[in-house]
């Protein structure tokens, strides 16, 4: 896990709001998707997926819900509210258009800006 | 996996513990996927640990965050919760638009004559003439004398000579300013109309603190002895409100005036008087004699001074009546005890007697009552509320016993009443403004600016609102009492509501006996009204028409005397007029005081003590009493023989008859009238008497000389027309006549002679008016409350009717019992409001006209329309017991 990138700040909740679009999961479940939905490329922290969990569902973002699992199991799984679903939508086209822009201006060569 | 049903409230430890099994959750769940890769548990556990960072750090952060957003939550459910309460509220209303309406209409009518009452005491009481700067130390003066009978009399003007001595004096006054009021001719393009003018010290403006809306005041200039300076209100009408009117001239009284500044908005004079323009009194003023200014003539100008911050009003007054006192010695007047008084020129204060107008003091009642009627309405709409809430007891108790918070159902009616009371507070609001001007214009000389009072009256309606709101949710708090939930389950409608029910009994006893106040004070107005509309004035006013021709300055006297002549026949043909006649003053208007002497007397027996009054001249034409229709009682009446040519001869009245002749025929004595050289004037007749005003405490002997007799050379005459239709179209058409007979007189205008008893009569037709108004709102508010509360009462008994009629009791004794019940609580108010109708009968009584003995009549009537609304109030609840089904009734719940 060498070479794993941290997450940056900011893109952890839209990181989170992704997680959740297709249902909801828990805590430890986001973690691993995130990780595994970027081929392992990703680690986020644990503490602060959790903090950044809980102002998402301060903001109503998502709403977390607790439920017990058929084991018996008892978990606090989050879900994409209305207010999520927009936040997404404009996070994630904010997102494309600022990785298109930033490879554009690193793709140009030295002597061809000024 | 299924979510857990039940969220609970988020607590601050629930909030830590939710944390803390999250946090836990995670851990284990990574302990056990590590273990599952082979690790030892002990080691799992610890790496897990390491992975997730500093838990106790992530544990206070998550609780800020998560403590903040519940915080949050919990104000934004309070604001929905609210925001659903009241819609709720305007829907419970809604559905009921019987008593939302009657209880908001109720309300807007209570709200809005305080808020118009106010307007008016506001106007009449509180409010100093507009614009004026520290009116508190604005002081006009009077002039307490002694007459030459040795009587004591008040005069309103000085002469010049004191206000020059007065104004000397700047260590008592800031400024002292003085002005005479003159009626000059305005003519603009060929048009002609009279207007109040004053013609005042340049330092008049100054003195008041008043800014000229446009241009400028009055200088201290020989330059300026021909500005004019006008009111807003001539400005607007004549000149369309144009800036150009600056410099531009104008002939008033026939000379040539520059208009050098106007008025600001709503100034027309310090008090009292309603000017329309303003010139410098110089030594060339028009109609003032050429030496007014040095005349020791004792009463040419009014005199008003802004006292210093200094000195005191007692001091000040002391000070002025020295002065007054040394002016009336040098003019050979010396009267030693002689007083200066100061009055306020705030407007509801009585220049005459010192005190309150009546306007004033009728309207302070009326504000009282007022008031009165607005406790009665909240009273009412109380008691409105509490039945409904007793309505609804059992719902309320199934919400109550479902667990629904009490707090939150005193919530829901408080904000009934809240919802009712802002309601009616803004249709207060737009009855006030509707109202408002329409009573001011009735009752106020000079009507107020309508921008400012709308104002005002919005704020006080929203005041007056806003104290209702307060006082109905009140009612909730009271229902909340009655409320023991079980109770009501375990009883139906009939139980826990004796309090609440006793508190509704209350109300409706307050109701009755504030309208029985109330009725009276409409029975006492009524009678007074009734008794002055019959005044017997000596003739019938109601078929007089009156019209008064101002000639030009320049006519001489044989063209005047035949004009006048041409108007009077042209006055004969005009169709449906019956009689004219002319003279030199009007009845009820201008009153004419000559000397009257008495050979061999020093004085006129019996004036000026008691119920006498100094002798009123009229000078007249021969018709004028058959014309009016006063009666000749002996002797002759004046005739055309009566001119210049023949003697002096008058008519005089049976009182002057009586009191100055008590023991000999009146007929064929001399009196000296006017000047001591003039022949003396000898009695030729005795009419009956007339009167000049229906409120005249003492009468005031007339005397009636011949106008052909009398100076000839007077600019004014009066003329009347007795005809069998006193519509305002004849009124114009008197108008138009004399104007067609005389199109180069400056000024024409025609009243009917009833109009001129209006500013006596004001008072009583304010008070007989707004009386009954009130009155009358009052009893069909109580009226609705007792409805209610009858009502009420009928159906929680409902069952005990029911076993009554099963137990054979007949249905005439129900009914007797319900109407008895309804009466019983109608008579402890009519007590109640009867014994306060005393006490407040006495203390109105110096504001009616005559109050005799017999307006106990008053009393007696009032208890009786209180009885019959009570009986009409509770028939209908009572047929509704008599109509009780006994099985239904006790089948019930």
């Amino acid at each position: 896990m060498t070479d794993t990138l941290d997450v940056l700040r900011g893109t952890l909740e839209l990181l989170i709001l992704k997680a959740v679009a297709s249902g909801p999961l828990h805590g430890y479940a986001i973690a691993r998707w995130v990780k595994a939905a970027s081929r392992e490329t990703l680690d986020v922290e644990d503490r602060a997926l959790y903090i950044a969990l809980h102002r998402l569902e301060a903001k109503k973002a998502i709403r977390g819900r607790w439920v017990t699992s058929p084991v018996g199991r008892k978990a606090k799984q989050y879900e994409l509210t209305a207010v999520g679903k927009k936040r997404l939508a404009a996070d994630e086209a904010h997102w494309q258009r600022y990785v298109a822009a930033m490879a554009f201006v690193l793709s140009v060569k030295p002597a061809e800006g000024v | 996996m299924r979510p857990d049903d039940i969220e609970l409230p988020r607590t601050r430890r629930r909030i830590g513990k939710a944390i803390d099994d999250e946090v836990q959750a995670h851990l284990d769940e990574r302990a056990a996927e590590l273990v599952g890769q082979g690790m030892s548990v002990g080691e799992a556990s610890e790496r897990a640990r390491r992975e997730f960072g500093d838990i106790r750090e992530a544990r206070e952060e998550l609780t800020r965050i998560d403590e903040r957003a519940a915080r949050l939550d919990q104000i934004g459910e309070f604001v929905s919760d609210l925001a659903t309460d009241a819609r709720r509220a305007v829907r419970s209303l809604a559905r009921r638009p019987v008593f939302a309406l009657t209880a908001i209409g109720t309300l807007a009518l209570g709200i809005g004559a305080n808020a118009v009452m106010f307007g008016l005491v506001d106007r009449l009481l509180l409010s100093p003439p507009a614009h004026v700067r520290d009116a508190d130390r604005i002081v006009r003066l009077r002039y307490d004398v002694r007459n030459t009978t040795g009587a004591r009399i008040s005069w309103v003007r000085a002469s010049y000579p004191a206000y020059q001595r007065l104004a000397a004096r700047s260590d008592l006054f800031d400024a002292v300013a003085a002005y005479s009021d003159r009626a000059l001719t305005l003519a603009v393009d060929g048009q002609a109309r009279e207007l109040a003018v004053a013609a005042a010290t340049p330092n008049y403006f100054d003195a008041l603190g008043v800014q000229p809306r446009l241009g400028r005041t009055l200088r201290d200039d020989a330059a300026d002895d021909r500005a004019v300076v006008l009111s807003y209100a001539l400005w607007v009408q004549q000149f369309g409100a144009s800036e150009n009117v600056l410099g531009q001239k104008i002939q008033l009284g026939g000379e040539p005036f520059t208009v050098v500044g106007v008025a600001p908005l709503g100034f027309d004079g310090e008090g009292g008087d309603s000017f329309d323009a303003w010139i410098k009194a110089a030594a060339s003023t028009p109609t003032l004699s050429p030496s007014w200014q040095n005349a020791p003539r004792p009463r040419v100008v009014f005199v008003f001074g802004r006292l210093r911050p200094d000195v005191a009003l007692s001091r000040a007054t002391v000070e002025t009546s020295r002065l007054y006192r040394e002016t009336l010695a040098d003019a050979g007047m010396a009267d030693t005890t002689a007083r200066v008084e100061m009055r306020s020129v705030i407007a509801g204060h009585d220049t005459d007697t010192g005190g309150l107008t009546p306007q004033a003091r009728v309207s302070l009642w009326l504000q009282g009552v007022a008031a009165l009627v607005l406790i009665i309405a909240i009273a009412n709409v109380m008691n409105l509320l509490l039945l409904r809430a007793m309505d609804r007891q059992r719902e309320t108790a199934v919400c109550l016993a479902l667990g629904i918070s009490r707090a939150r159902l005193i919530r829901h009616l408080t904000l009934e009443s809240l919802v009712l009371a802002l309601a009616g507070g803004a249709a207060a609001v737009g009855l006030a403004l509707w109202l408002g001007p329409i009573l001011w214009g009735v009752v106020l000389p000079r009507a107020p600016e309508a921008a400012e009072m709308r104002g005002k009256l919005a704020l006080v309606a929203s005041a007056a609102g806003v104290i209702c709101a307060i006082l109905m949710t009140v009612a909730p708090a009271i229902v909340q009492r009655a409320w023991s939930g079980v109770d009501a389950l375990r009883n139906g409608a009939r139980g826990a509501t004796r309090r609440a029910s006793a508190a509704g009994d209350v109300l409706v006893i307050i109701q009755v006996a504030l309208t029985v106040v109330l009725l009276v004070g409409a029975g006492l107005f009524t009678r007074s009204m009734s008794r002055l509309d019959n005044t017997d004035f000596g003739f019938n006013p109601a078929r007089i028409i009156g019209a008064r021709l101002t000639t030009s300055a320049a006519m001489d006297t044989a063209a005047r005397t035949a004009l006048f002549a041409r108007v009077e026949e042209a006055l004969r043909r005009t169709q449906s007029v019956e009689a004219v006649a002319s003279g030199l003053s009007a009845p009820f208007r201008a009153t004419l005081t000559l000397p009257f002497k008495l050979p061999g007397q020093d004085k006129l027996p019996g004036v000026g003590s008691g119920a006498l009054g100094f002798p009123i001249a009229f000078a007249v034409s021969p018709d004028f009493l058959s014309t009016l229709g006063v009666g000749l009682l002996r002797g002759r009446g004046l005739t055309r023989g009566d001119n210049a040519g023949g003697p002096p001869v008058m008519l005089i009245d049976a009182t002057m008859a009586r009191s100055f002749w008590p023991k000999d025929d009146p007929i064929g004595k001399c009196v000296q009238v006017g000047a001591d050289s003039l022949p003396c004037t000898t009695i030729v007749g005795v009419v009956s008497d007339t009167k000049r005003t229906a409120i005249d405490q003492r009468h005031y002997p007339r005397y009636y000389l011949s106008i052909d007799q009398t100076a000839p050379g007077l600019r004014d005459r009066y003329f009347f027309v007795r005809s069998s239709r006193v519509t305002p179209a004849m009124v114009d058409r008197i108008r138009a006549t004399i104007a067609a007979t005389a199109p180069s007189a400056p000024f024409v205008e025609s009243f009917p002679l009833e109009k001129l008893l209006d500013p006596y009569t004001q008072q009583w037709r304010l008070g007989t008016t707004a009386f009954v108004a009130f009155g009358v709102l009052a009893t069909t508010v109580a009226a609705i409350g007792l409805f209610g509360v009858i009502s009420f009462g009928v159906a929680r008994r409902e069952r005990e009717f029911g076993i009554r009629r099963a137990l054979g009791e007949s249905r005439g004794s129900i009914l007797r019992r319900v109407v008895a019940s309804a009466t019983g609580r109608s008579v402890v108010g009519l007590i109640t409001g009867g014994l306060l109708a005393i006490v407040l009968a006495r203390k109105l009584h110096e504001l009616l006209f005559k109050p005799t003995t017999s307006d106990a009549i008053v009393f007696v009537a009032a208890a009786a329309v209180v009885l019959v609304v009570t009986v009409v109030a509770s028939a209908g609840p009572a047929s509704r017991a008599v109509r009780v089904d006994p099985m239904r009734a006790l089948r019930a719940d």
